[in-house]
């Protein structure tokens, strides 16, 4: 289903006109094994963008000539579905919308945290990695969750969940494998863009940990440094 | 419009202009047309009747033709004596005159072949013969014809005084409400780029539209020169921290293997971060301070915000064994949604930090007179009644509380908040603790 390059690397298409983000970008990801191609300006990029295939582009917004939203339209009207990260100096909720609305998959404001730009990336590339372990169940390891009835077990035994626990859960196993950081769980569990004063994610983190590893030898719900949370087998 | 036309002091000014001339109007007229017809007509028969007494008592003494003789020397005098049949006795008129017209009881008016005007009176003697008198009446009711036109060309002007005003007034009052919409207007969507529409040149509104607007374009253009300074702030000095901070993350990696190294690295990133974080709420405070409107007001119930900032704290609040009912009544409002969050995040946040361990946070919402309001109460050491309104500057720190966590810009952050959303804040004694109470207008 990926358009994987002939040496099978995921493809990441970057537009932007800073060359010091640019590189900084292409830099990073290549060391996270993506191939990457770059275009300095909008039409390079809408050539790049509708010519060749790729796994997911990178998009700054205020590109000159045309600009990211216009090509990210163009694309979008042509049929091209690539996931598509919007990079913006604009942090409003109003130039969020916008830039999903002209088919955005996520926005992403500058500056930011590689680590952040990373986590995205990696969703987006690698998006629905249909990790259900049958109908309506959602596993890693020994751990399961059953989307039907909204019950969580653990090598057989019955986990209670609050309904944010089950979220924040759902959320993270639908993700297996990837990082996901602290934004994104605020955008997609808690359902608001918000800027928490304090730690209050990595305590909701700390409770379901010693709900679901607590008394097992395997930790399935791992703290990235620097950069989120991440659930693996 | 109307309404507001009909309360403007321009419309009642003009009112009572209007009231002031139609009754000086009314005056005039009344001086015009009864007072002057009256006068000179009454004045010429005096001199008549005058004229007649004369010749009855001349009659009396069988002296008639002499003192007809004598009265006709006069030149503005006309007098003609008629017997039964209505033949020509004496006088210097040889026939009744023709065109006669009645002026007043009594009273007749005739013009001669010479153009001249006369009014005239009868008197018939016992033995039938008539008298006639006339009055040479030309000059006086020259004037009093002249008199008439004036005072219609004076009540013509009147009128047209009249219309004028009401049409001056009705254009002040279109063009300063004008004024008042585009100030009102740019005061609540915060939207600096309005302007006064001007329609005309010549008129001292316009010239004020004319400079209000250069005041208007000149203070966008500050505000905006404001709004790009911070941008540039973030710009310049975000960007290189974030490189830092991206810098600090690969050597981080570098030191794989080395525990001790990683955790100072650690230590640096988290601190990169904190400061991140001042420069983004700082900006995010001057953006609400400068655009007001930051998103497309969306309707939703306070009370299931407000339900979802405590299930978010709950577990903070659970650590530090603090007892909370939150007491949620519907109140629908519209508004930004995750900026109402951002309010009552950082305010919980404030509750449950100041809040010794075991102690009351009071949380309620509901509608209050017509408004949405909402509570958010803790049981700490409060704020000093002196400090309430210094606490939302930016940076601004209790005495005590200079060496806790946070970067002094959470109420800063929440007042701005609460402005940009049209809402009201104020800090409350909750003996002991501190009483935060917000207020909405409610969804229309």
């Amino acid at each position: 289903m990926l358009n994987k390059g002939r040496d099978g690397k995921m493809r990441i298409l970057i537009i932007e006109d800073d060359p010091r983000v640019s590189g900084f970008i292409s830099k990073g990801l290549k060391e996270q094994g993506y191939t990457v191609d770059s275009a300095q300006n909008g039409r390079d990029g809408l050539f790049l963008a509708t010519t060749e295939k790729y796994d997911a582009a990178i998009i700054d917004r205020m590109v000159p000539e045309p600009d990211g939203l216009t090509i990210l339209r163009a694309m979008r009207a042509s049929g091209n579905q690539t996931p598509v990260l919007i990079l913006s100096a604009l942090a409003s909720v109003d130039d969020r919308v916008t830039g999903l609305r002209a088919g955005g998959d996520d926005y992403l404001v500058k500056p930011f945290a590689f680590a952040e730009l990373l986590a995205r990336i990696e969703i987006l590339a690698r998006r629905k990695p249909v990790v259900e372990a049958g109908p309506a169940r959602l596993a890693a390891g020994d751990l399961e969750l059953n989307l039907l009835t909204r019950k969580a077990s653990r090598a057989g035994q019955q986990i209670e969940l609050q309904a944010r626990e089950y979220a924040l859960l759902e959320y993270l196993l639908r993700h297996k494998g990837q990082v996901v950081t602290r934004t994104m769980l605020l955008e997609n569990v808690w359902d608001y863009n918000f800027d928490p004063q304090t730690n209050v994610i990595d305590v909701h983190i700390s409770r379901l940990r010693s709900k679901i590893d607590k008394g097992f030898s395997t930790t399935l719900l791992k703290t990235v440094r620097g950069a989120g949370y991440i659930i693996e087998d | 419009m109307l309404n507001g036309y009909l309360r403007s002091s321009s419309f009642k000014m003009a009112l009572l202009f209007t009231l002031l001339l139609c009754a000086a109007g009314a005056a005039l007229g009344y001086i015009n047309f009864r007072l002057n017809q009256q006068q000179f007509l009454e004045s010429a028969e005096r001199q008549i009747n005058a004229e007649i007494r004369v010749l009855r008592m001349a009659q009396r003494s069988g002296q008639l033709q002499a003192e007809i003789a004598l009265s006709t020397q006069k030149s503005d005098v006309l007098v003609l004596l008629t017997d039964k049949q209505n033949q020509y006795l004496a006088g210097n008129l040889t026939s009744d005159p023709e065109n006669v017209q009645v002026l007043r009881e009594g009273t007749l008016g005739f013009t001669r072949p010479d153009q001249h005007i006369y009014a005239a009176r009868i008197h018939t003697f016992d033995d039938g013969r008539r008298l006639l008198v006339g009055l040479d009446i030309t000059a006086a009711s020259k004037e009093y014809l002249m008199l008439q036109r004036l005072g219609i060309i004076s009540l013509i002007l009147m009128a047209i005084v009249i219309a004028t005003s009401f049409l001056i007034s009705t254009f002040v009052v279109s063009r300063t409400n004008r004024i008042a919409n585009t100030a009102r207007q740019m005061m609540e969507t915060g939207d600096l780029s309005r302007r006064i529409e001007i329609d005309s040149g010549w008129d001292d509104l316009s010239n004020m539209s004319h400079v209000l607007n250069l005041f208007l374009a000149r203070l966008e253009e500050l505000v905006y020169g404001v709004r790009q300074v911070s941008d540039n702030i973030a710009h310049d000095l975000r960007t290189p921290l974030t490189r830092l901070r991206n810098d600090l993350e690969r050597l981080r990696l570098d030191a794989t293997g080395r525990d001790d190294l990683q955790n100072r690295i650690d230590e640096m990133i988290a601190d990169t971060d904190g400061l991140l974080g001042v420069f983004a709420a700082l900006l995010r405070i001057s953006r609400l301070e400068t655009i007001a409107q930051t998103a497309l007001p969306s309707a939703f119930d306070l009370a299931d915000v407000l339900r979802d900032v405590c299930e978010l704290y709950e577990p903070l609040a659970e650590a530090k064994e603090l007892r909370w009912q939150p007491q949620l009544a519907p109140a629908p409002m519209k508004g930004d949604r995750d900026l109402v969050f951002q309010i009552f995040a950082n305010l919980l946040d404030n509750a449950i930090k100041y809040t010794p361990a075991g102690g009351d946070i009071r949380i309620a919402c509901g509608v209050q007179d017509g408004r949405i309001v909402a509570q958010v109460a803790d049981t700490g050491p409060g704020i000093p009644a002196a400090e309430r309104e210094r606490v939302f500057e930016r940076f601004y720190r209790l005495e005590g509380s200079r060496t806790s966590s946070g970067s002094g810009l959470g109420l800063a952050l929440v007042r701005a908040a609460v402005y940009a959303q049209q809402g009201q804040i104020e800090l409350m004694d909750a003996a002991p603790g501190l009483n935060v109470i917000v207020s909405f207008t409610p969804a229309a």
